[in-house]
């Protein structure tokens, strides 16, 4: 689904461009007809693109949800890139690039919203604005509106984002994994397709525009084409709108219940069968033991820290164990894998204790995870 | 051509952006932008390595950068006063100057926030600080008052750049005013509300504050004005108006220098706190001259002078340069006073008793600011600088018509 | 046309009021649950100095404190951690000296917890005031309002830890009074140390416990608080200043 969606966008934008340069009389752009020299214009074009210059001097509500939604829009994009990068592609200082803008992109998820609602309030409340409306305008904000809530929630039920992260790497190395089958994750991913789809129709893409001139009258498309196009799109929507009520229903069955599991048991369930038990839920398991002992003074060092990187020992050729700065350590290999930033071990040891590591002895620790131990697994 | 003639000045034919074109213009940007460059990397060369880099320690861990933040706080709350004037109290000739005012504030604000935030020593969770709050904490209560600062003044700004919210425009300017008071009082008790210390916990400590703010505010503005009128070539202010600033600028001094000399007084008196008094303003040490030369000489005494003895061959706008910058000088010298030369006098656990420890206590601190904590002052600073000329540069803020090639 | 968009329009919004709905719900009802307790205002840890008791020469408190929590030197003592000092007080006009150490005296009115921005500062329910360094931002203000000094600032990237005392860069710390002892049953590592140096002159116990030792050697002597004037009421009392 996703690549024809993918290629339902790239062609759509490739159309969007040739259509404006057809159009244009002229190459260069001279959205400021009275630059007076050649970098004074290169300034003024990179201001038009990147901060939306012409805009902020004409309709400034245009502009102050305009760059809210479009740097948003930026900082999410990145985010997301550590679902689309493997770090062996890009190397260590990229990655740590990448690694350091995660907690930037929430934070532009929610200048992304904000940009949108305004949008959609401009919509409504500006008569002019009003009176240009159209549905597919209507249908793009609430798509644009949806996607972002969606991710959030599907952040929010606490889905792995490391089998999230290799799904797709597996779609560009043509090496598909499985995909989690979380609800909320689906639903986020088809509003997404459906959005690539509906991009190239409607107003959008409008960077495109940037190859023409102002003062070029752009001709009006045929009413038949206009007819057409719309007609594609909704066939499209439709076809896409079915497994979203698929899902809805889905979501309702499935309930709250697997982001929320019983911390009692998190212990025992991770020795089970299903290892993303732990992963998922290991940080709102470690704060609220420590919120528990820190605070009602209740310790059990079978579920602190100390009990983790003790059982999930890694040694090195030495047969030391170690720490969190040696890229082997346990917990360091997923979260540099999935662009996450980890301070735990600022204040934690991420060594086992001498005392806590000849308690466990491997016939111990073995014991209860013998599958997990296997020659070769990745201990996940 | 003056200033003041304009009208009321809110339609956009009475204001003007900078111009941006002159290489000064460039320089000057490229000059705040670098400094500011320099002191994100001092928080980061700190953070990364710990604070052992820096010269705070145990006994004095609130050293030269708490200095400079507090009085860029201080003096952001009065940095607003000319708009207050202004609006509030409806003093005309004031009006074109309200927008260049707003702007001020928020500039100075950011740029004591900035050393504040970054000298933090986990300034990685201002999240954590933005979402968890002990309300009995004076601090937490300023994190409020500052965010509520940047949000009322954007409003004001946005209301006297908005001819059509006009008639909203006065509840805004008056909340401004109301909510510059409150932040400033928050700033004050910080040490006002302190009781570990014999430098603090004294209730003049939030007027003292607000008397500052005042002098602190309008010398922080008067010395941006200057700059604005050497370096872009803005037409001086009406002399009318300059010689209100001279009466305004001399009592807000003389207001300080007041509240700091009761202030003293009142703590020499008691028996209990004269040692730390004979401390600071006649020990050894680095304090006595500062509160004396810095604050009492260089920042009030040759101020007034300079405002008031009417030196024939001196003009208006030379004496409120001088007397600004003299103002400027002796603020941040009080508040590293308040700030370090209280922390640095040994807490008294045994009263009459002396005192010795491995833990330094019964010692004076030792304190010196190193390399990192200068260039992040510096930076806020800085900080100031770029805000205001990015900021006049987009926004219609100058007062006046522009004429052609400024 | 339009109908059949604004039916796929509806749709999509109908599918997303009811995900949305669906799946706060259960959310808000499983969060409101109440922390176990198990440190609770029933007690008041406190310990009792005898000061007449402390050698001048001995620092065994001290040492003990910095090698249960791994508080090592860097050399730099303005910065080095130190959570327990020995205090030596003269009386200039006597010329009398005593020796008896000096740490976070816990107390019931702190004024660190007060001025704490972001609540990492707190007292817990027996009395004991800790720092949780979870929520610690490191910005010393605690360290400028305690009026016994007891609170230090960690200067430097540490490492090996110990696993019961985490601490790290940036934030700030002061003595637990050997909080993961207490819970243990245990005593301070100090009050130990001090015990097995057979002077005793630290005792630790429960304040609120009338049958422990503490508290009866508490009624029976005359004991004083360091500054006892502040009215932080602390929980570390001292005999024979």
């Amino acid at each position: 689904m996703f690549y024809a969606a993918a290629a339902i966008l790239l062609i759509g934008l490739a159309t969007k461009i040739w259509k404006s340069l057809r159009h244009s009389t002229r190459l260069k752009a001279s959205v400021s007809p009275s630059a007076d020299h050649p970098l004074e214009g290169t300034i003024r074009l990179a201001s038009e693109v990147v901060l939306f210059r012409s805009a902020f001097f004409s309709d400034r509500w245009n502009w102050v949800f305009g760059t809210c939604f479009h740097f948003g829009l930026l900082l999410v994009l990145l985010r997301h890139l550590r679902y689309a990068l493997d770090p062996a592609w890009v190397g260590d200082l990229a990655w740590a690039g990448v690694t350091l803008v995660q907690p930037f992109g929430f934070y532009g998820g929610l200048a992304l919203l904000g940009g949108v609602l305004g949008f959609s309030a401009r919509r409504v409340l500006f008569k002019e604005v009003r009176r240009n409306t159209g549905p597919v305008d209507a249908l793009l904000l609430v798509l644009l509106l949806a996607v972002p809530v969606s991710g959030y929630f599907s952040g929010m039920v606490h889905t792995d984002v490391v089998a999230v992260k290799d799904f797709f790497i597996g779609l560009v190395t043509a090496d598909v994994k499985p995909l989690p089958t979380d609800p909320l994750l689906l639903i986020h991913l088809w509003l997404v397709a459906t959005l690539m789809v509906v991009l190239p129709f409607g107003k959008m893409l409008h960077f495109a525009d940037i190859f023409e001139t102002i003062a070029e009258k752009v001709s009006a498309p045929s009413h038949r084409a206009l007819i057409a196009k719309r007609a594609v799109a909704v066939v499209l929507v439709l076809a896409l709108a079915v497994p979203a009520v698929v899902a809805g229903g889905q979501v309702l069955a499935d309930g709250w219940t697997r982001a929320q599991p019983d911390y009692t048991k998190l212990i025992k369930a991770h020795r089970g069968d299903d290892p993303t038990v732990m992963i998922r839920n290991h940080p709102d398991f470690l704060l609220h033991k420590q919120h528990v002992v820190v605070y009602s003074g209740m310790r059990n060092t079978d579920e602190s820290i100390e009990r983790c990187v003790t059982c999930h020992v890694k040694k090195d050729a030495g047969g030391q164990p170690v720490d969190f700065e040696n890229p082997k350590h346990f917990c360091t290999e997923c979260h540099n894998r999935a662009a996450v930033t980890m301070d735990c071990f600022e204040c934690h040891n991420s060594k086992p204790t001498p005392a806590g590591q000849a308690a466990l002895d491997p016939a111990t620790r073995f014991a209860a995870i013998k599958d997990f131990f296997a020659e070769g697994s990745s201990l996940r | 051509m003056t200033t003041s003639s304009v009208s009321h000045g809110h339609g956009p034919a009475g204001f003007q952006t900078l111009a941006g074109r002159s290489l000064g213009f460039w320089a000057l940007l490229g000059f705040f932008a670098v400094f500011v460059g320099f002191g994100m990397l001092s928080s980061l060369y700190m953070e990364h390595n710990g604070h052992w880099v820096t010269g705070m320690n145990n006994q004095v861990p609130w050293g030269l950068p708490h200095a400079c933040a507090v009085f860029l706080l201080v003096a952001s709350t009065g940095a607003l006063n000319i708009a207050s004037l202004g609006s509030v109290f409806s003093k005309d000739d004031y009006k074109p100057l309200g927008r260049l005012s707003a702007l001020s504030a928020m500039a100075v604000q950011a740029g004591g926030l900035f050393i504040l935030l970054l000298d933090l020593g986990r300034a990685d969770r201002l999240v954590v600080a933005m979402t968890n709050y002990n309300f009995t904490s004076i601090f937490c209560l300023n994190i409020v008052l500052y965010n509520g600062f940047f949000a009322i003044v954007t409003t004001y700004l946005y209301m006297m750049m908005e001819p059509r919210l006009e008639p909203f425009y006065r509840p805004v300017a008056f909340s401004a005013f109301i909510w510059r008071l409150a932040v400033t009082t928050g700033t004050g008790s910080i040490f006002g509300l302190m009781m570990s210390r014999m430098a603090f916990h004294s209730a003049i400590m939030a007027p003292m504050f607000i008397a500052l703010s005042l002098s602190l505010g309008l010398a922080m503005f008067l010395i941006i004005l200057a700059f604005l009128q050497i370096g872009a070539g803005r037409p001086a202010p009406s002399a009318q108006l300059q010689h209100r600033l001279l009466v305004l600028l001399a009592v807000f001094v003389a207001v300080s220098l007041y509240m700091v000399v009761v202030h003293h007084v009142t703590s020499f008196y008691s028996s209990e706190r004269r040692d730390f008094e004979r401390y600071i303003m006649a020990g050894d040490g680095v304090y006595p001259p500062l509160l004396w030369l810095g604050f009492g000489l260089l920042g009030s005494v040759l101020p007034l002078l300079i405002l008031l003895v009417p030196f024939p061959a001196v003009g208006t706008q030379v004496r409120l340069f001088l007397a600004s910058v003299g103002v400027v000088v002796g603020g941040v010298c009080l508040m590293y006073v308040i700030i370090v030369g209280g922390e640095s006098f040994p807490i008294d656990l045994f009263p009459g008793k002396v005192v010795s420890s491995s833990f330094f206590d019964g010692a004076v601190g030792t304190y010196s600011p190193s390399v990192p904590e200068i260039f992040l002052s510096f930076g806020g600073f800085s900080l100031v600088g770029l805000i205001l000329v990015v900021g006049l540069w987009v926004l219609e803020l100058l007062p006046g018509r522009r004429d052609a090639r400024q | 046309m339009s109908d059949s968009l604004d039916f796929s329009r509806r749709g999509l919004l109908a599918g997303a009021a009811a995900f949305a709905a669906a799946t706060i719900a259960p959310g808000v009802l499983l969060y409101a649950q109440p922390a176990p307790q198990k440190a609770s205002a029933k007690s008041r840890w406190g310990i009792l100095i005898d000061v007449n008791q402390c050698d001048a020469g001995c620092d065994g408190c001290v040492k003990a404190c910095a090698d249960e929590f791994g508080l090592t030197s860097f050399g730099r003592p303005t910065t080095d951690p130190q959570w327990i000092r020995k205090l030596t007080v003269s009386d200039p006009e006597t010329g009398n000296s005593h020796s008896f150490p000096v740490m976070c005296q816990h107390c019931k009115h702190p004024p660190c917890v007060d001025v704490c921005p972001t609540g990492a500062s707190f007292i817990r329910a027996d009395g004991i005031v800790l720092v949780d360094r979870h929520l610690c931002i490191g910005c010393r203000y605690c360290m400028m309002a305690c009026p016994y000094k007891a609170r230090n600032f960690v200067h430097e990237n540490l490492k090996d830890q110990k696993s019961y005392a985490p601490r790290g860069k940036g934030t700030v710390e002061s003595c637990t009074m050997c909080v993961h002892r207490i819970d243990d049953g245990r005593k301070p590592a100090c009050v130990e140390a001090c015990s097995a140096t057979g002077r005793a002159a630290m005792l630790f116990g429960d304040l609120n416990d009338p049958n422990s030792e503490i508290a009866k050697r508490v009624a029976a002597v005359s004991t004083t608080q360091i500054r006892a004037d502040l009215r932080t009421d602390p929980a570390i009392r001292y005999q024979g200043i």
